[in-house]
């Protein structure tokens, strides 16, 4: 007998909006920077625009968005324990 | 479990390790350079460190050796979020990452041409993805306490499809991943130790195997921390070194932005050059003579054979230096046999002579966004959209695919709790871009020295890298004095991807113990990878196939002795097709990408972010997602087309190239799955 479905795991709104935001902010810097590219090849500082979002400047942004996830989850579980029940989770509850 | 004391005394001696470990290996690397002043012979330098890592990788295996299931498939779930970041940075920067990521910088500059996407897209789409596996999946996988990524499909769809779909592309994808690795090992150990490629990859992989064979997730953690600090000093220093030589500042991150302004300069000097002229024209002549020969393959073939041996002739009677008959007797043997094999060899010639009869050899301008001109003509317009579109649609697949590459996913699997596994994503990237940010300095760093320095001397007076590397391999470096004037230009000469991390020592005359150690990285990255892929695949036959299809009532040690079984054949598979040297190693790489991302991820999230997902929706729309991207890839291949006798050419949608088939069978798998499971939900429910 094949095992049969695992019920879903619920999602909290305040992390699903988080999660929302932050990929909205993922986006905008890697495919619509990379879409107007020519349009932010100029200098700035010593640096051609397109070239430096590119190479460094989404790439530190990455980290600042999963710094940021991982800080606003610890936050959201830390204020839901203190009130018993479940974590605002990652799923929490799945399986 | 996570915050306990006896866990805080854990950590504590873990980083008491490390430490002592990071002020071994640099006391190591002290020791070499010593040797090497002291008169060490290269010869032995290069085996020395490449034995010592290898040796040293086997010995935390042996270390590290277990039969407990638990600590087998998921390093008992303990290990903290720093030290699980840095092996999953290790797990992830690939033979492609270390080895030719840079060199794919050099080639392609911002964003490649519009018939091979590339550049800053790998860049980004490698370390972007973190951010879809740190925000939509790694936390819900770690959540339920799995072993493999396709027992998430069982889990939460039930039935046998799901899973059986999902072990299928998993090994599907690891396979084609794990060929580009042990590639990889043999090019490195076959430079490194000059042995044959194939000896190379099976010393290679005997590391390998012995650690992830003794220790399964346990022995591999640990080992991919050690190859994650040598891998990381192999980069850094180079390019630390570079830097400080051209920029008199060692953080070329930092500092590399002046040198694209003096490439701009060097291009346009290049672009009004008369001698680089004259290569281009001589490429256009040579491209233009291949293309007359191939409208008569059969008859130019006859002719070129007749005047080869004309020629061995004469020379022959005029009793010319033994040389230049052996020359000519060498260039009449290396006509093609038959006209298959000179239809073939003719078109690749043509279209490589079309290529370096453009402007800088066939290389983008560096810094410039896509090639073509938005305002420009109709053809320069076309040109434009279908590069800027190609990088998009490679990006995007490589970000997916990130998300779905199993061997990363099982990597959260060893955390302690939901928390450190998020946490452990972000560290992950932190390491990653520590490599990635220095990866264009580098490309930047020695297009510089090649185009300031290296063009223009006389073929006479090379640097004794380029006739190294050229007589170890044409594809990875080719010289030649095209147009004849004794001065080699920039048109003159080609850098094989994989050629540039490795040379790079060489090209800024650093001692030779650099080389050993970025030979030494190169085989840390492709090992950490394939040890990780190794287990993947393994754990997908053997856990999600046979114990599920044959034998349920296996007992847990012997589920881990069949692993490692699995493993040791799987290796051999691979090593062997490897060893048949496939295409280049980046787009072998890339396009597993597409395939994870097509086949994996939109029935993951789906799962994950819908409660009304279904398991016939997941399973149709993983169907049809492979499917599609398997098919654009086929259908485009040249191998295929000529079988099938398609017209020559490839036939695309959007222009985009088929490396980033995803791009189509993503969108396609997820609507796939939100139709279908509102079908057949309304279906049960009207039963």
């Amino acid at each position: 007998m094949p095992p049969a479905p695992a019920t879903n795991p619920r999602h909290d709104r305040r992390a699903l909006a988080l999660k929302a935001v932050l990929l909205a902010v993922l986006v905008l810097v890697s495919f619509g920077t990379c879409f107007f590219a020519r349009e932010l090849s100029f200098s700035v500082m010593g640096w051609p625009l397109h070239f430096w979002i590119a190479s460094q400047g989404a790439v530190l942004v990455f980290i600042a968005i999963l710094a940021v996830y991982t800080w606003a989850m610890n936050r959201l579980e830390a204020r839901d324990g203190e009130g018993g029940g479940d974590g605002p989770d990652d799923g929490g509850g799945g399986g | 479990m996570a915050d306990g004391p006896a866990y805080a005394a854990y950590q504590r001696r873990l980083h008491r390790i490390l430490a002592l470990y990071v002020v071994a290996l640099i006391a190591f690397l002290l020791l070499m350079a010593w040797a090497e002043q002291s008169g060490l012979s290269r010869r032995w330098l290069g085996p020395i460190m490449l034995f010592a890592t290898v040796m040293m990788y086997g010995g935390i295996g042996v270390y590290g050796r277990t039969a407990d299931p638990e600590e087998y498939y998921v390093a008992g779930r303990r290990i903290p979020p720093v030290y699980n970041g840095m092996a999953a940075a290790a797990d992830w920067m690939s033979a492609a990452s270390f080895i030719s990521l840079a060199g794919g910088l050099y080639l392609q500059g911002f964003g490649g041409t519009d018939v091979q996407a590339g550049g800053l897209a790998f860049v980004l789409g490698w370390t972007g993805g973190f951010c879809l596996v740190g925000l939509l999946i790694a936390p819900h996988l770690r959540q339920l306490k799995l072993y493999t990524v396709p027992e998430y499909f069982m889990h939460r769809f039930g039935g046998r499809w799901p899973r059986r779909l999902a072990a299928f592309s998993a090994i599907l994808c690891s396979f084609t991943y794990v060929v580009a690795q042990i590639y990889g090992i043999g090019l490195v150990a076959s430079r490194l130790t000059g042995v044959h490629f194939e000896i190379g990859i099976m010393l290679g992989l005997g590391g390998v195997v012995l650690c992830s064979f003794l220790g399964g997730m346990r022995a591999i953690t640990w080992t991919q921390v050690a190859q994650y600090v040598i891998l990381l000093l192999a980069f850094l220093v180079p390019v630390s070194w570079l830097a400080y030589q051209q920029l008199g500042n060692p953080l070329a991150p930092l500092a590399y932005g002046k040198q694209l302004e003096k490439i701009a300069a060097l291009e346009k000097d290049l672009q009004a050059s008369p001698q680089e002229r004259a290569v281009q024209a001589e490429f256009q002549a040579r491209a233009r003579q291949y293309q007359r020969w191939l409208q008569d393959v059969e008859g130019s073939l006859r002719e070129q054979r007749m005047l080869a041996q004309e020629r061995v002739r004469e020379l022959v009677a005029q009793n010319a230096s033994v040389e230049r008959v052996v020359a000519a007797r060498r260039a009449l043997s290396a006509l093609p046999r038959d006209a298959a094999d000179a239809r073939e060899q003719w078109t690749r010639a043509m279209k490589d002579s079309q290529d370096r009869s453009r402007f800088l050899g066939g290389l983008p301008p560096h810094t410039q966004a896509y090639v073509g001109d938005p305002n420009g003509s109709e053809a320069e317009r076309r040109a434009f959209q279908s590069s800027r579109a190609n990088f998009l649609a490679l990006m995007f697949c490589l970000m997916v695919g990130t998300a779905g590459l199993p061997h990363l996913l099982t990597r959260y699997y060893t955390t302690p709790s939901v928390a450190t596994a998020r946490a452990s994503v972000a560290w992950s990237l932190f390491f990653i871009a520590l490599l990635y940010l220095s990866a264009p300095a580098l490309a930047t760093l020695v297009k510089y020295e090649l185009m300031q320095n290296v063009v223009g001397s006389s073929f006479n007076a090379l640097p004794s890298w380029i006739a190294q590397w050229s007589h170890y391999d044409d594809s990875l470096l080719s010289v030649s004095d095209i147009n004849g004037d004794g001065i080699l230009q920039f048109g003159e000469i080609r850098l094989g991807a994989d050629l540039i991390m490795l040379a790079t020592p060489e090209l800024g005359g650093m001692p030779y113990v650099v080389s050993g150690l970025v030979a030494a990285g190169g085989l840390a990255a492709a090992l950490s990878t394939a040890d990780g892929l190794l287990l993947t695949i393994s754990n997908s036959l053997v856990r999600d196939t046979y114990l599920q299809e044959f034998g349920r009532h296996v007992a847990p040690e012997q589920r881990v002795i069949l692993s490692k079984f699995a493993l040791l054949s799987v290796a051999t598979v691979a090593a062997f097709v490897a060893s048949l040297r496939p295409a280049e190693i980046l787009p072998l790489v890339a396009s597993s990408f597409s395939l994870a991302a097509s086949a994996l991820v939109p029935a993951m999230i789906m799962g994950i972010f819908w409660s009304r997902t279904t398991g016939a929706a997941a399973v149709a729309g993983m169907l049809a997602g492979l499917s599609v991207t398997v098919g654009y890839m086929v259908v485009n291949a040249p191998a295929v087309r000529a079988v099938l006798r398609l017209p020559a050419g490839q036939s695309l949608w959007f222009d985009i190239q088929p490396v980033s088939a995803a791009v189509f069978g993503v969108p396609l798998g997820f609507a796939v799955i939100l139709v279908l499971s509102l079908l057949t939900r309304r279906r049960v429910a009207g039963a």
